[in-house]
């Protein structure tokens, strides 16, 4: 049909086919690659566009319907300030206010919110917040936690009605007699007047700085986040955003059994459909085994996938490949695959995986061990840990508490789906472009798969639309790889939602029971967890998530006395195969997991003692000066070195956010937690102290490289990998505090194998402190060049002769003892055209001999309604040590989205199978995250250490807001009204089925 | 395999000509979704469908009333609330009434608003009208070779609607609505399980014939005794019908 319609304020005509959606078009025949595919059903609105200046999804929109009308992208909506000789219109203020508020983050849902945004005020230019949230309500954001967002529309707002707004500069200082550090390791703070905080007004976090950070003029400072311009304006910038000529579309066939053997499978019609180029299945790919986990060399933990195997391990796994002309082709094609399966004994529940009759998930021969796995007995890991002697410690204890805990199957729901493109470059070398947090190891764990050496590999990270662990997984790419070997053609292909949910990996389910001796003091004496983890079909990560599950919750609680010199630690742990989708790698890996069982439990005990759970906490915590308890004992497989807790933070947290939160005046209060007029209803407060890692000591490993150019701008390459955190803009940040520039003469890009330095990707919360290290290492020598060419420089201009050590970088410039400066750029064209040339360049890399942890205090209010069991959280408040804060927008948004990721978890996020394998959830409608108009107030506050590890005292902060909403939410429930639930998420149903029990 | 077809009738006629060669009309936003297992789709917009008027009490929504359409005109804050529930503002903007009625299941929001409302569907051609109560139990046959053109329902003196959900905007596990009207008539609808909300007739009529309060809320507990799925079990569903109806009993009075 003849399609005519205005796009962007221009009219077109285009033949499309009838059933075309209103997406495709705009996508890939008008190339608008603002425009994302987060969906097919509407949910997520990544999709959006006005349609005669309405936000509408286009996902499910035909073409067809806009037939006559204006459709709108963010193509047409701001321009770069700067492009050349020609004026441009520059931003738009909404993109503008974006960018500064730091309301951007992976940046894939910000097209959609910009538009919605444009919509809400070009028809209301004074919306109040619970109108901007309401715009965004359609609009699934898994970075932010809206806070900034919602900012951003109010600041823009105010700009278009002509009024002036705050400058963003400074954090909101916490007042300094909460805190009972000494004067020695505590900062100074910033002029106390603070304004009322709300989310109106509120952009900068409250933030407690060490003395240290005050010289630094770019570190700490809350700098737009370097990718944001593009972001913002919706540039091709994803892996899915290109065209290539002749591409390929691919598709899997899935199996519909949760365990069987393909014993026949029949290729012929899908072939001879029309369009298709290829299709494979196990009978025509080499027979290598691997793991799909993407983690250093070796891998720590077993081989069991293969692209394709002759059998399937649960609904969803791998039957076929199709490449075509289409999309459409190839779904069609997939219906073509005649399959006879033998349908085998499935294990569902992980308690079954080990009973001595079950069936053996693993059989096959190319099976590799690591460690103590055991496919005879669907036994992934295997974990066994005795810190001290938990068995005296539970003899020496006045009491002992036992609990069972459990925590379900969850998604890491990044926005923009795994999405890779591969094709032969003119070298005939395989180029794989992909939405990957671990480039490096997708290339060297393909190369044998693939049947080509690493350096026939190039794979480039453009950028990613979140990952949270999920694209920490070689998990597409080998598919798209085999069938452009197949066809010689690029290969193109994106996991629908469905195939998330199905078809990726999600977080470990586990079951965790708790025993902990205490004495009737408070002391705890020994402190146990033996947990059942359910790796699902295939073992990755299975041994270094449930690992950490140990490694991180199990260490915060030592003992107070004799049995903090000597804590008495036992960890025990079966990770088993069962016929569900694999679990894998989700922020926090593993954490979350034990410190629902761990928190929860020591709420039970401090209750029991009578004791107030924040004192009881605290008096066994670990603190500054003591050796992790679990360095010793365990290390991610390898081998274990003790490490000690340098700095820690968490009193102060614990002081600050109980300050914030008014928890003297709430806990125990019984009128507060009454609601006027709805004896119905009970207000509950409750907390959780948790820490995480920052990367993984003697293994993680960084890179980053430095060249000046002629205008004393740097160019900085790091394999480090940006997934929306915001790791570029604090890894150039540090660069540019080292060469003393302002933030926009460093020209970031991460990553491509073929030309930025190796780093391990971006998971255990290692980038700011690993690879910004590398990035300080490479400055330094930088630095170094331009000093002793500056030195010289000035000697030369007469007067007495200078040496290097006498010179300092700042303001662009190299500054002599006198106080004569020479420009960087006169420095740049120097060393590159004019006398002794040289390209003044550095290169470093680092590892770290410790992974020094965060701490945090959560706090978390809630309303429970005492009849029918439902829980509205009303508010959650994270107090973070996480070292010095680099930038403290991109550092508040961590904390406020992974909270409210982290609120899933506690409430509302889960993943359910039925009796033959099939999942429940297979879309947002059914897993439910958080929008906009239905989130609690979110808090952050940042209580500032100096970690002495790392040149600017940092320490890391991705990771750790998953850790503690869940059991401080359960924790608050069971204050509310005495409902103790230790399954998770907090149902209405398991409230009302405790509070049935405790009539 | 024949091609998809988009069409846009530009008259009754042309629509029933379509609609008896199989083609669904109406309800795109749905459609668009799944329209492999589909051969075409209406487009019926050019019917005139979008009107909103309200005459003597009665509120008369043309089937492609866009959800955001209604929200910005009615005045009921408990159907504002429903239709945020339903859907975000992008799919509200897009979104019809009668779309959304037609995909609904048993735990929409909105199609118990609506049932609860005692709404009635006006079908051509053959302008013929239906309560949407019969409606749900046979919605591929009520509307078999027709189509939906208007809703109507008289204005509540009163709507009250609550949801029991894991979340705020998650979709509901029990939910409750209640409509009263000037003359003392009350109808009430439950929802949260299956494939429909349904109407708690004997609820209403105890209510009428005077019953206690309490006695009315059983309907609610018995209607819901063997609603077990996924996401609850009977014994909760049951219990917590009951609750929010007599909660919402005692506000109403």
């Amino acid at each position: 049909m003849l399609l005519s319609f205005e796009l962007n304020q221009s009219q077109v005509q285009i033949e499309i086919p009838e059933d075309m959606i209103l997406l495709t078009l705009l996508r890939e025949e008008f190339g608008l690659f603002g425009v994302k595919h987060g969906c097919e059903t509407g949910e997520c609105g990544a999709c959006t566009v006005l349609l005669d200046s309405e936000p509408v999804n286009a996902c499910v929109m035909f073409a067809a319907q806009v037939e006559g009308r204006s459709v709108t992208t963010i193509e047409s909506i701001g321009q770069h300030s700067e492009k050349g000789w020609k004026p441009t219109q520059g931003l738009h203020p909404i993109q503008q206010a974006f960018i500064e508020t730091g309301a951007i983050q992976c940046g894939f849902c910000t097209p959609a919110m910009v538009l919605a945004a444009k919509s809400l005020l070009d028809s209301n230019p004074s919306p109040t917040e619970a109108e901007v949230r309401d715009a965004f309500s359609g609009i699934l954001c898994r970075c932010t936690g809206y806070v900034k967002p919602v900012q951003a529309v109010l600041r823009a707002a105010a700009i278009l009605r002509g009024e002036q707004v705050e400058p963003i500069e400074g954090p909101i200082p916490v007042p300094d007699e909460l805190f009972q550090t000494s004067e020695e390791d505590l900062g100074e703070t910033a002029p106390v007047d603070a304004p009322d905080i709300q989310t109106q007004i509120q952009v900068m976090p409250q933030i407690r700085i060490t003395k240290k950070t005050g010289p630094w003029k770019v570190v700490g400072q809350p700098e737009p986040k370097v990718d944001a311009e593009k972001l913002v304006q919706g540039k091709p910038a994803f892996a899915g955003d290109i065209e290539m000529r002749g591409m390929l579309f691919a598709k899997v066939l899935h199996s519909p059994h949760a365990h069987a053997l393909i014993k026949k499978i029949d290729t012929t019609s899908a072939k001879a459909l029309p369009g298709v180029a290829a299709v494979l299945t196990w009978e025509d790919l080499p027979r290598v085994v691997y793991s799909t986990a993407g983690q250093s060399d070796p891998i720590p933990g077993p081989l069991d996938s293969f692209s394709l195997d002759k059998k399937v391990r649960f609904v969803g796994d791998r039957v076929a490949f199709v490449a075509a002309e289409t999309e459409d082709i190839a779904n069609e094609a997939l219906e073509l695959i005649e399959v006879e399966y033998e349908i085998l004994p499935a294990i569902l529940d992980p308690s079954e995986a080990q009973e001595p009759d079950a069936v053996v998930i693993h059989d096959e021969p190319e099976y590799v061990d690591f460690a103590d796995s055991d496919a005879a007995k669907n036994l992934a890991a295997h974990i066994h840990i005795d810190i001290g002697d938990a068995d005296k410690g539970f003899e020496e204890a006045d009491l002992v508490f036992e609990g069972s805990y459990s925590v379900p199957k969850v998604q890491q729901a990044h926005i923009e789906p795994h999405v890779v493109v591969t094709y032969w470059d003119e070298d005939d070398r395989l180029v794989i472009r992909t939405s990957t947090q671990v480039p490096f190891h997708v290339r060297r764990q393909l190369a044998p798969v693939l049947g080509l050496p690493v350096k026939k590999i190039r794979v480039i990270k453009p950028r990613i639309g979140g990952g949270f662990g999920g694209k920490q997984e070689v998990l597409v790419e080998d598919v798209a790889a085999h069938l452009s070997i197949a066809t010689g053609r690029p290969v193109r292909y994106e996991y629908t939602r469905a195939e998330e949910f199905f078809a990726s990996r999600s977080r470990h389910p586990m079951q965790l029971q708790m025993r902990t001796g205490v004495k009737k003091d408070g002391t705890i004496t020994a402190n146990e967890m033996v947990v059942l983890s359910d790796t699902g079909a295939y073992g990755c990560h299975a041994l270094t998530v449930t690992g950490n599950t140990g490694h991180k919750s199990m260490a915060l609680y030592v003992g107070d006395g004799p049995y903090r010199e000597s804590p008495n630690i036992r960890f025990v742990a079966d990770i088993v195969y069962t016929n569900t989708p694999p679990s894998g790698a989700y922020r926090g890996y593993g954490v979350p997991q034990g410190y629902w069982a761990v928190e929860r439990h020591m709420e039970e005990i401090a209750r029991n003692l009578e004791i107030d759970p924040l004192e009881f906490r605290l008096r066994n915590a670990l603190r500054a000066g003591e050796l992790h308890p679990f360095s010793t004992a365990w290390s991610e497989g390898r081998e274990p070195r003790p490490e000690t807790i340098v700095t820690c933070g968490l009193e102060d947290c614990a002081a600050s956010g109980a300050e914030a939160v008014d928890w003297s005046q709430k806990f125990g209060n019984a009128s507060w937690h009454e609601v006027p007029g709805q004896p119905h209803l009970a207000r509950g407060i409750g907390v959780a102290l948790v820490m995480q890692g920052t990367a993984i000591p003697y293994l993680d490993m960084g890179g980053a490289s430095i060249k000046i150019n002629d205008d004393g701008s740097f160019n900085l390459l790091v394999g480090a990998t940006d997934l929306g955190t915001g790791s570029d803009t604090v890894l150039a940040q540090q660069a540019a505090e080292v060469l003393g520039v302002p933030l926009e003469n460093i020209i970031i890009y991460s990553s491509d194998t073929d030309f930025t330095p190796f780093d391990k990707g971006a998971y255990a919360s290692s980038t700011t402190y690993i690879s910004g290290y590398a990035v300080v290492r490479a400055a330094e020598q930088v630095a170094d060049r331009i000093r002793i060419r500056a030195a010289r420089m000035m000697s030369e201009d007469g007067g007495e002769p200078i040496s290097h050590i006498q010179i300092d970088l700042g303001d662009g410039c190299a500054w002599g003892p006198s106080g004569q400066s020479i420009t960087l750029a006169e420095i740049a064209l120097d060393a590159l055209h004019r006398q002794d040339q040289e390209q003044i360049m550095g290169v470093g890399s680092y590892v770290s001999p410790v992974s020094p942890p965060p701490f945090a205090a959560q706090f978390a209010e809630v309303t429970v309604d005492r009849q029918t069991g439902e829980v509205t959280v009303e508010r959650l408040l994270m107090a973070v040590d996480a070292g010095v804060i680099v930038n403290p927008l991109t550092a508040s948004g961590q904390v406020e989205g992974g909270m409210t990721q982290a609120l899933g978890y506690a409430v509302c996020e889960e993943m359910l199978y039925d009796d033959l394998g099939r999942p429940r959830e297979k879309d947002f409608r059914d897993y439910h995250i958080f929008y906009a108009d239905e989130m609690p107030e979110l808090e952050t506050i940042f209580i500032e250490t100096f970690e002495p590890s790392h040149p600017y005292g940092v320490k890391a902060v991705a990771e750790i807001p998953m850790d503690g909403v869940a059991p401080a939410v359960g924790n608050a429930v069971l204050d509310a009204c005495g409902a103790s639930v230790n399954q998770a998420p907090v149902t209405p149903e398991r409230v009302w089925e405790q509070l049935r029990k405790s009539v | 395999m024949t091609a998809f077809k988009y069409l846009r009738p530009e008259s009754e006629e042309e629509a029933v000509t379509l609609l008896k060669q199989g083609m669904p009309g109406g309800g795109e936003t749905w459609l668009a979704s799944h329209r492999k297992q589909i051969p075409g789709v209406l487009d019926l917009n050019k019917l005139g469908l979008d009107q909103i008027k309200e005459s003597e009490g009665v509120v008369y929504l043309g089937a492609a009333v866009r959800l955001q359409r209604l929200l910005e005109y009615t005045s009921s804050e408990a159907l504002k609330r429903v239709l945020k529930l339903e859907m975000g503002w992008n799919l509200r903007n897009q979104a019809t009434i009668a779309g959304v009625l037609s995909a609904s299941d048993g735990r929409s929001p909105l199609a118990l608003a609506i049932l609860t409302l005692d709404a009635q569907l006006h079908i051509d051609p053959g302008d013929s009208t239906l309560s949407v109560d019969e409606f749900l139990s046979d919605r591929e046959g009520a509307v078999k070779d027709r189509y939906i053109t208007q809703l109507s329902y008289a204005s509540p003196a009163q709507l009250l609607y609550a949801q029991v959900a894991r979340a705020p905007r998650d979709r509901p596990i029990v939910s409750l609505a209640l409509a009263s009207r000037d003359q003392g008539d009350i109808q009430i609808g439950l929802g949260g399980y299956g494939d429909r909300p349904i109407r708690l007739h004997g609820a209403e009529k105890a209510l009428q014939a005077g019953a206690d309060l309490e006695t009315v809320a059983e309907y609610a507990r018995v209607a819901y005794q063997d609603a077990e799925d996924s996401w609850a079990s009977g014994a909760y569903r049951s219990d917590v019908a009951a609750v929010l109806l007599l909660r919402m009993l005692r506000e109403e009075k």
